[in-house]
């Protein structure tokens, strides 16, 4: 049982969420970027957070993206590693999902979830820096779009309010 | 012609199970229902200085804190030795210490956290051996002092010990002296959980007049309400207990906890009805756990392959209280050498208080534990002796005229035929000798096999019973006090009635819902003694229905109750079959074509008492504590890469004697299930404890169990020798599937690694750590 309060908005553009967070930081509230939820559901319960509020990213339809142009492979944060894989886009990040946890929570768990959450091991990332990915990001300063490995080393290093949009695969 | 033994007929809980529809006992409707919530220890072992809940008791909706001071009473079901909040001091990291009743469970929980403990710490033991050593912190500081439920728990004054079993069998130096080959090994299982889907809960309320009405996920509705009455002085005809679907046991909703604290939240809020379901967290650290355990075998071999001595010392980490321990270790010590002939044996089984979570029944009984250190050891003394070790297994196979353990002499009956169980496991698994057999670079298949066997620990006089009655359509409702919670008790019942009434069984409806006032008493429903005390009653009963059914059958149709024949649902002389009545219109009563009533309405009963059970003789170890055996024998196979150390699990199989094949596929199913609990154990699971004797993470994202998918091939065989005195032959089978699962798995595992493993649970990690083996452990 989560035994604490909070709030929940589903913003339907990029805009709309970080605005939320800003918004929230100035009335001094914790947030946090919700995609799958297994690892904020898991820590509230244990009391290792508590957030005033949950901001929730699945509606905004960046983050959802799943799709191949000439160029490149676009995966939004929010798909789920299930759906990844099951899209045979890009074999070893497939393979890299279907090694994380078990079935029922890789149809929960997102991409932005594994990649920018507490618990350490983040496979996803040695696929998505062996192909020399670009992730885009976007905060309370705007969008930016920049290679991947510039912004992940052991974790990812966001700026305040700044959540994972997209990774950019080249084919 | 069987109609219904022998079958695959559904099971009858499993339309309402597949669609979702069943309803455990946290589905029930909650509103108006308070809620409870439980504070536990943050300590391994310390004195409780003070506890301030004034800040819990302002919070708006709290209705009621309770702490030790509030129930001063011990409980347990063998030794009291254990208060339902702790009292003046802390045993265990999770113990329950307060327990708080809201208007709703996020208010109880935020009152949890407004109540202050000064616990002042203590020495804490963490392993069965500190906890034996010489000056060691006493878990308890006045074991001997408490209130022993049965006759056969044996504390020991200013110790840590509860507990302690012998058995001691022939000439031990004359034995030693004819081995040519000797094999010592020490062992070391930590605890684990029983994780059942469904985590524990309970429900409670106590009428204006004082009856109390308890509902709860137990697999014992019959020892709760015995454990409430005695405890709190309440006559046990005001006490109902209502269990419905129970989402997995395993043995782990066998003890009586959250009842307790149920009825304790209950009484503090005037009796209204109070909700205690705990988070899965505290189901893994408060509520009581597998049993870790330590283990020193000793066995030779002379130069035929034959054993010939076995010196077994086994230490039983029991956690902070005793619950059903001392009799694990009784268990251990009657079935410690495995189903093999040795005669001449010293054992020595000790259940050790530790500064764990306490310890319960989980399945098989601790016989999955002390099975993989005497197999191991086995595997080890085979290959010393040069000798296949399914080979050595069969030539040391029990068999006819040998003597357990406690010196019961075995028949076919009383154990069934390990051999043959033996043989055919040969061709189920493909059986090459056990040998690491290279597929690729640094990649080896091996297969490993062990036996099993295992006898129930009932209390000598545990007893059983069931109700049957009649519908209008002439179909039969069974009610016995047998717990559903997936193995399939109640549906094997109905194929026993049905077969011995010559009907379908779809024509036996039973009652899967359990309550106390209405259901007979049935002891509780573990040890996989369902279909022998149960199956007993109901053999029972069905006799009594066939004598009121001969009754009325002859005074209908005008002959001796002699000539009737019952079958295929119709009464009938034999003299004139085509002539017959069917059930309906005569279970109720006859009405003749003239409106003359003849008869009785029929109503089957049938009760069970064990019979020929003893305690052990305590110097000695001679006595009997089941009725019988099942034993059989169990292969993994494995697949090593022996760079990484990872490995996966190809196949799995059992052989097993069943006497008697009752279901084919929900039987098979049940094996395969206890395989699949057995290799998740032997593979990841355990709980780990930090320098301060907490329990790290106990939660489902650390704690991995195996999941759908990662499962390997499962083989099932069935061997038949009946077993005489039990209904249809058939033997307990429920639990077994996991006994031998453990061993066979460590062995295939040292067999493709050439490690020596000696350890649960086998990740990786572990084997890699392991040293290549040597031969240094030979005397």
């Amino acid at each position: 049982m989560i035994p604490f309060n909070f709030a929940y908005y589903r913003p339907d553009t990029l805009k709309e969420a970080a605005d939320i967070f800003s918004e929230l930081q100035s009335q001094g509230k914790s947030a946090v970027y919700y995609a799958g939820g297994s690892e904020i559901i898991s820590m509230s319960r244990t009391g290792s957070v508590h957030p005033d509020a949950l901001i929730d990213i699945k509606s905004i339809p960046e983050c959802g993206l799943l799709t191949v142009d000439k160029e490149r492979l676009h995966i939004g944060s929010a798909c789920t590693l299930s759906r990844i894989r099951e899209s045979n886009l890009f074999a070893l990040l497939g393979l890299a999902c279907g090694r994380i946890a078990d079935h029922t929570n890789q149809c929960r768990i997102t991409l932005g979830g594994n990649l920018c959450g507490s618990i350490i091991y983040r496979e996803t990332s040695l696929p998505l820096l062996l192909s020399d990915a670009d992730v885009s990001l976007y905060g309370p300063q705007g969008e930016r779009r920049i290679p991947f490995r510039s912004v992940f080393n052991i974790r990812m290093r966001l700026k305040p309010g700044e959540m994972m949009v997209q990774i950019h695969v080249p084919r | 012609m069987n109609t219904a033994v022998g079958k695959s007929v559904r099971r009858k809980d499993a339309w309402d199970k597949v669609t979702g529809k069943a309803q455990y006992t946290d589905d029930l409707p909650d509103a108006g229902i308070l809620a409870a919530r439980l504070l536990t220890s943050t300590c391994a072992h310390a004195r409780i200085n003070n506890i301030d809940v004034s800040g819990a008791l302002g919070l708006s909706g709290v209705k009621a804190v309770l702490t030790g001071k509030d129930c001063p009473e011990l409980l347990g079901p063998l030794l009291q030795d254990r208060p339902a909040l702790a009292g003046d001091a802390v045993r265990y990291a999770g113990e329950p210490v307060a327990l708080v009743v809201a208007i709703d469970n996020p208010t109880a929980e935020n009152a949890l956290r407004l109540i202050r403990i000064e616990y002042e710490p203590l020495p804490f033991v963490i392993t069965p051996s500190q906890a034996m050593a010489e000056g060691a912190p006493l878990v308890h500081e006045r074991v001997s002092e408490y209130k022993k439920v049965l006759a056969d728990i044996y504390p020991e004054a200013g110790t840590n010990i509860a507990s302690r079993y012998s058995m001691r069998k022939g000439n031990m130096e004359e034995a030693w002296k004819r081995c040519s080959a000797i094999v010592e090994q020490r062992f070391y299982l930590p605890p684990s959980d029983h994780l059942a889907m469904e985590i524990r809960t309970a429900r409670a309320q106590i009428s204006s007049d004082g009856d109390v009405l308890i509902t709860a996920s137990s697999q014992a509705p019959y020892s709760v309400r015995k454990q409430l009455a005695e405890a709190f002085s309440i006559p046990s005809g005001k006490i109902q207990v209502r269990v419905p679907f129970v989402g997995g046991g395993f043995g782990g909703k066998a003890p009586v906890m959250l009842e307790i604290l149920a009825f304790l939240a209950s009484r503090s809020v005037g009796g209204k009805a109070v909700r205690l379901t705990i988070p899965r967290e505290q189901d893994m650290a408060s509520a009581p756990c597998r049993m870790g355990l330590e283990a020193q075998i000793k066995v030779g071999a002379d130069e035929n392959g034959l054993i010939k001595a076995a010196e077994l010392s086994f230490l039983l980490d029991c956690g902070a209280y005793t619950d059903i321990s001392p009799y694990m270790t009784k268990a251990i010590a009657m079935d410690c050498t495995g189903p093999y002939h040795i005669e001449n044996l010293s054992c020595e089984a000790i259940c050790v208080y530790t500064n764990h979570t306490y310890a319960t029944s989980f399945r098989g009984f601790s016989h999955e534990s002390f099975t993989f250190c005497i197999e191991r050891a086995l595997d080890i003394l085979a290959r010393r002796c040069s000798v296949d070790p399914l080979e050595f297994r069969i030539r040391n196979a029990i068999r006819s005229g040998s003597k357990t353990p406690s010196r019961v002499e075995c028949t076919a009956s009383l154990t069934g035929d390990l051999k043959q169980c033996l043989n055919n496991i040969k061709e189920l698994s493909g059986w090459d000798g056990g040998k690491a057999v290279p597929i690729k670079k640094n990649t080896v298949r091996a297969k490993g096999a062990a036996c099993f066997w295992k006898t129930p620990n009932p209390p000598t006089d545990a007893i059983s019973g069931a109700f049957i009655t009649f519908n209008p359509d002439g179909s039969l409702n069974l009610q016995t006090g047998v717990v559903e919670m997936g193995s399939n008790g109640q549906t094997h019942l109905a194929q026993m009635l049905a077969e011995k009434l010559k009907i379908d069984a779809d024509q036996v409806h039973v009652v899967i819902p359990v309550d106390t006032k209405t259901a007979p008493e049935h002891w509780k429903t573990v040890a996989s003694m369902t279909e022998y005390m149960a199956g007993h009653a109901v053999m029972r009963a069905a006799d009594d229905l066939l004598n009121q059914l001969r009754s009325n059958g002859a005074q209908a149709l005008g002959c001796s109750p002699d000539d009737i024949e019952i079958a295929y649902s119709r009464v009938y002389s034999r003299k004139n079959p085509e002539q017959f009545i069917a059930f309906k219109d005569i279970a109720g009563g006859y009405k003749s074509n003239t409106g003359e009533s003849v008869g009785e309405p029929v109503l089957g009963r049938g009760g069970f008492m064990l019979k020929g059970l003893s305690m052990l003789e305590p110097q000695t170890g001679h006595g009997r504590t089941g009725p019988d055996w099942t034993l059989g024998a169990q292969v993994v196979e494995v697949e090593a890469d022996l760079k990484t150390s990872a490995y996966r699990v190809i196949n799995a199989s059992t052989v097993i004697d069943v006497g008697k094949v009752i279901n084919p596929e929900a039987m098979r199913a049940m094996i395969a299930g206890g395989m699949a609990m057995g290799i998740s154990l032997s593979s990841r699971e355990g709980f780990a404890y930090d320098h301060d004797g907490i329990p790290k993470l106990p939660n489902l994202r650390t704690y991995k169990l195996m999941h759908i998918g990662q499962e390997p091939d499962y083989r099932v065989g069935f061997v038949e020798t009946p077993e005489t005195r039990s209904p249809y032959g058939v033997r307990g089978f429920s639990e077994h599937g996991i006994i031998g699962i453990p061993a066979a798995f460590g062995n295939a595992l040292s067999a493709a690694f050439g490690k020596q493993l000696m350890t649960l649970p086998l990740t990786p990690e572990t084997i890699w750590r392991t040293p290549a083996e040597d031969a240094s452990d030979t005397v």
